[in-house]
């Protein structure tokens, strides 16, 4: 299932994070309140090991700031939703990447190099070694600490009612060493297998074998935690899993949506429009539930963000089709600059932009999407992972900043489909290129959707992309100047919606295909409307009363059908 | 300096990215439809893997991947600098990075300190620089420098800022606190990192000078966190200008004619104003005096300074250090993009 609206919430969950070990208990009810009455609708809660684990293998989750079962309360009190984070990585700005110390330490649980070293990352101030998702110990830590949690949640749950949703899994947020050559040679990994180096554009199987056995330890470790949680009360239908990085560039992404909802990050404004539509559109078709994280500041050791800025990034994740989002921070007493309240619960500055951004997401369509698509399939993503060209670089954060997978790895590397990595880079760039200056909607998708409109392999680029303009006319407004702005189809019962997105510094004309096309506020849209850099335009028109799109996929048509049995079509 | 029992609270988005920006311009935040716009300013730092003669990807950080050719060699990288757009090159051959992490990952303890893990990390970098396997284009300071040791820093940071004291960096946007950080030590490390919030909720109103509201914040602060070690009010233009002039006593300048006004001043801090002027103060240069009138002369900070600078002469943060922190901070400010991009208040 790709795309469709099947979230287990009937409501789209708009919700703020707020760290409560980390606030005043005195003000958590004021906090809360002030998050609903700018438009959240559901409170995001992480849960830091390090901080509930008051000695090895006992956990608090009752006392004073502690106090889980006090926050959902409070959450229930004020009529909104909860979602809860076990992690074990469960944020990025507590210390010690949220592990206990005396888990850090462990040399059991610690991922290694080829030399065996620690794998450490930046958690300032200090280094710390990386936990290895292989490690038998470090898996019994972590079930253990995901048992526990899940144990005292169901407990607050029988008492309080069901959360929303429940997120276990490392992440989402790019870890700083992710290279499936350097890491991880922990025994348990490996076993005698002896280390190997990045093929390049060499023989690539040894290095696909590197990639597939890293995807499995993902997955496996992921599973895992889901286990241990609904073995210990908690619903699987609510849990959904942290996946680190980008999908866009994780097989084990790829294979966990098949099973499981998705947490994922949104980059961050740096990134551009077209990184955050691109990992937002790819993610929507990728798994049936997403849920995103948008950025409202960051720990003070992350390149600073300004609030219109962050805004304005959730505003094209938005655009783009997310649906389920946490701010990241509504809330938090240390370590984070630039939440959307400050400690004590004080609007911020930027605070009324949050407030307009959540008003106008509420009258964003949902449906299914129209658009051409280009197929970065999972033995694409493994084969771009295996030729890494940036080894030993992050290529989920590398991916999250906006490279695809064909830039990540090296050109010349072969692909099992024949051709090279970079020759299939090429053809996706330039189809898409000539997609988004045509105004048509455009998405790399991680496969095919049956009988969609999709570039066939071996297609030339600018045949598909002509091909694809003609079959999607009805939905392809003129922009200027070209490219000025993304687009987005979408079609809901009777009415197709047009998304569409400025991604450049200076304004653009849109207009629409044809006639009938109607602003949120009811005017028309045929004369054209003038796009404001860095604007969402939405349009819609009625089907019903005028000219139908002429292709779109046939599985979005078989889904409209069925919705629309027994109604005369035009 | 920081451990993990600091505490950094008080700064919204717009401060924060204000008072960062002031010394990492290359940090500055763009709205996400700016991307192509940024890509075609000259600026940014190149990253180039190679291996070999071969270029295995060469990444900008305005543009992405760009397309790079043969490896031209540690000689030729501002050529390729040039060639990209870009004011600094960070070049490793294939399997570097891979044997920096190694080296940093075996020497690295979890409870080693902010300064000894920063100085771990620099100077297994910096043998890889001498095994020709990592490359800085420019190379801001000199090979033969030795790091300094995490001795020498802890020592500074007691001179800097002693135990049971704070530090405030106040600067103002016309009448208004722009952005502003208060450190406040107890013990080793720093308890507090107070951003221009609670500064605000412990000064409060302000007459919206700060030649005069100086006066009024030093106290308050005092009150509530204790004694100040120093205190620093300006305008956040004047420092922006500041920070990026490597003339030899610019700050002292400044200070003369109160668009920086310091207070309290410290030895240190007036040695680091600019020695080069400080020690001809201390010398009674008649060029200084008269740089600065009659009326600069009589200032009490500039009288102040010359006294410090006769209490503290020979004093060198540059021989301390082996290099000048300042002169490489303005070279680095200089081959950076511009940082503000005029955030507004509402923000």
């Amino acid at each position: 299932v790709a795309d469709a609206d099947t979230e287990t919430a009937p409501e789209a969950l708009r919700a703020a994070m707020v760290r409560f070990p980390t606030l005043e208990r005195a003000r958590w009810g004021a906090i809360v309140a002030a998050l609903r009455e700018m438009g959240f609708n559901a409170i995001d809660v992480p849960l830091v090991w390090r901080e509930h684990e008051a000695a090895h293998g006992v956990f608090d989750f009752t006392e004073g700031s502690l106090a889980l079962d006090a926050m959902l309360a409070t959450v229930r009190d004020a009529g909104m939703a909860a979602i809860v984070r076990l992690g074990p990585i469960a944020t990025d700005d507590a210390p010690g990447l949220c592990l206990p110390d005396r888990v850090l330490r462990d040399r059991a649980c610690q991922a290694r190099t080829k030399r065996q070293n620690p794998v450490v990352v930046a958690d300032p101030p200090r280094l710390v070694p990386l936990p290895s998702i292989a490690s038998e110990a470090y898996r019994r830590e972590a079930t253990a600490w995901v048992a526990a949690a899940s144990a005292a949640l169901a407990r607050i749950e029988a008492v309080h009612g069901p959360v929303a949703r429940v997120i276990v899994g490392d992440g989402p947020h790019a870890l700083l060493r992710d290279d499936p050559y350097e890491m991880d040679h922990h025994p348990d990994a490996r076993g005698e297998l002896a280390a190997i180096e990045p093929p390049h554009d060499g023989p690539q199987e040894p290095g696909l074998a590197e990639v597939r056995r890293e995807r499995d330890l993902r997955v496996a470790f992921c599973d895992a935690l889901v286990r241990a949680a609904t073995e210990h009360g908690l619903s699987r239908a609510r849990i959904v899993v942290a996946v680190p990085g980008a999908a866009t560039i994780s097989p084990a992404a790829h294979q966990l949506a098949a099973h499981h909802g998705l947490l994922l990050a949104c980059p961050p404004p740096i990134a551009g429009t077209r990184a955050i539509w691109h990992q937002v559109r790819h993610a929507r078709a990728l798994a049936a539930a997403t849920h995103f994280d948008v950025w409202s500041g960051a720990p003070p050791y992350y390149p600073p963000a300004r609030g219109s800025h962050t805004v304005a990034a959730a505003r094209v994740a938005l655009a783009a089709g997310a649906r389920d989002f946490t701010v990241r921070m509504g809330c938090a007493g240390d370590r984070w600059v630039g939440a959307v309240l400050s400690e004590r619960g004080e609007a911020r500055p930027h605070a009324h932009l949050w407030r307009e951004l959540l008003a106008w997401a509420a009258t964003l369509p949902t449906g299914e999407e129209i658009a051409a698509d280009l197929v970065e399939d999972a033995a694409l993503v493994e084969a771009a992972r295996a030729a890494t060209g940036v080894h030993p670089l992050p290529l989920g954060l590398l991916a999250l900043l906006g490279l695809t997978p064909g830039q990540l790895g090296v050109a010349g590397a072969p692909l099992a489909r024949g051709g090279t990595l970079g020759a299939h880079e090429d053809a996706l760039a330039t189809a898409e290129q000539r997609l988004i200056e045509a105004g048509v909607p455009v998405r790399r998708v991680p496969h095919a959707a049956r009988g969609g409109l999709t570039m066939e392999q071996g297609e030339d680029p600018a045949a598909f992309a002509a091909r694809a303009a003609a079959k999607l006319a009805a939905v392809v407004p003129a922009i200027e100047p070209r490219g000025a702005a993304l687009v987005r189809a979408v079609q809901n019962g009777g009415r197709v919606h047009l998304v569409v997105c400025s991604q450049r510094a200076g304004e653009a004309r849109v207009v629409p295909p044809g006639e009938g096309w109607t602003l949120p506020g009811g005017g028309t849209a045929s004369a054209g409307v003038v796009l404001a850099p860095g604007a969402v335009l939405t349009l819609a028109r009625d089907e019903e009363k005028h000219a139908r799109p002429r292709t779109r996929a046939p599985r979005a048509a078989a889904a409209t059908k069925a919705r629309s049995t027994g109604r005369k079509r035009s | 300096v920081i451990s993990l029992d600091t505490h950094i609270t008080g700064f919204d988005a717009r401060s924060w990215h204000r008072l960062v920006t002031l010394v990492a311009p290359g940090l500055s935040s763009r709205a996400p439809h700016e991307f192509d716009a940024r890509a075609a300013e000259e600026g940014g730092t190149l990253l180039v893997l190679y291996h070999g003669e071969r270029i295995l990807r060469a990444v900008h950080t305005h543009r992405g991947v760009v397309a790079a050719g043969a490896w031209p060699g540690r000689d030729d990288l501002g050529a390729l600098a040039q060639a990209h757009g870009a004011r600094f090159v960070l070049a490793a051959e294939a399997g570097a990075v891979e044997e920096l992490y190694e080296r940093i990952g075996a020497r690295v303890r979890l409870d080693d300190d902010l300064a000894t893990t920063v100085l771990l990390a620099l100077g297994a970098a910096r043998e890889l620089e001498d095994e020709g396997q990592l490359h800085l284009w420019p190379r801001l300071v000199d090979q033969r420098i030795p790091l300094p040791t995490a001795t020498v820093l802890k020592r500074t940071f007691d001179f800097v800022l002693p135990d049971g004291r704070a530090a405030l960096v106040a600067l103002f946007d016309g009448d208004a606190i722009d952005t502003a950080v208060l450190a406040i030590r107890r013990g080793a490390t720093l308890e507090r990192v107070l951003g221009p919030e609670v500064l605000r909720e412990v000064v409060g109103p302000l007459g919206g000078d700060f030649r005069r509201d100086y006066r009024v914040i030093r106290p308050a602060v005092e009150r509530a966190f204790g004694p100040l070690a120093f205190g620093v009010f300006a305008e956040t233009a004047t420092v922006h200008a500041l920070l990026r002039d490597e003339r030899a006593g610019v700050w002292a300048e400044a200070i003369a004619a109160r668009d920086v006004i310091m207070d309290p001043m410290p030895a240190w801090l007036a040695m680091a104003a600019g020695a080069g002027v400080v020690r001809a103060a201390a010398a009674r240069s008649k060029g200084l005096m008269a740089g600065l009138g009659i009326l600069g002369a009589l200032n009490p900070t500039v009288r102040r300074i010359r006294e410090v600078a006769e209490a503290v002469s020979g004093l060198d943060v540059e021989r301390v250090l082996g290099f000048n922190p300042f002169r490489v901070l303005a070279e680095i400010l200089r081959r950076s993009s511009p940082g503000d991009r005029g955030d507004q208040r509402t923000e």
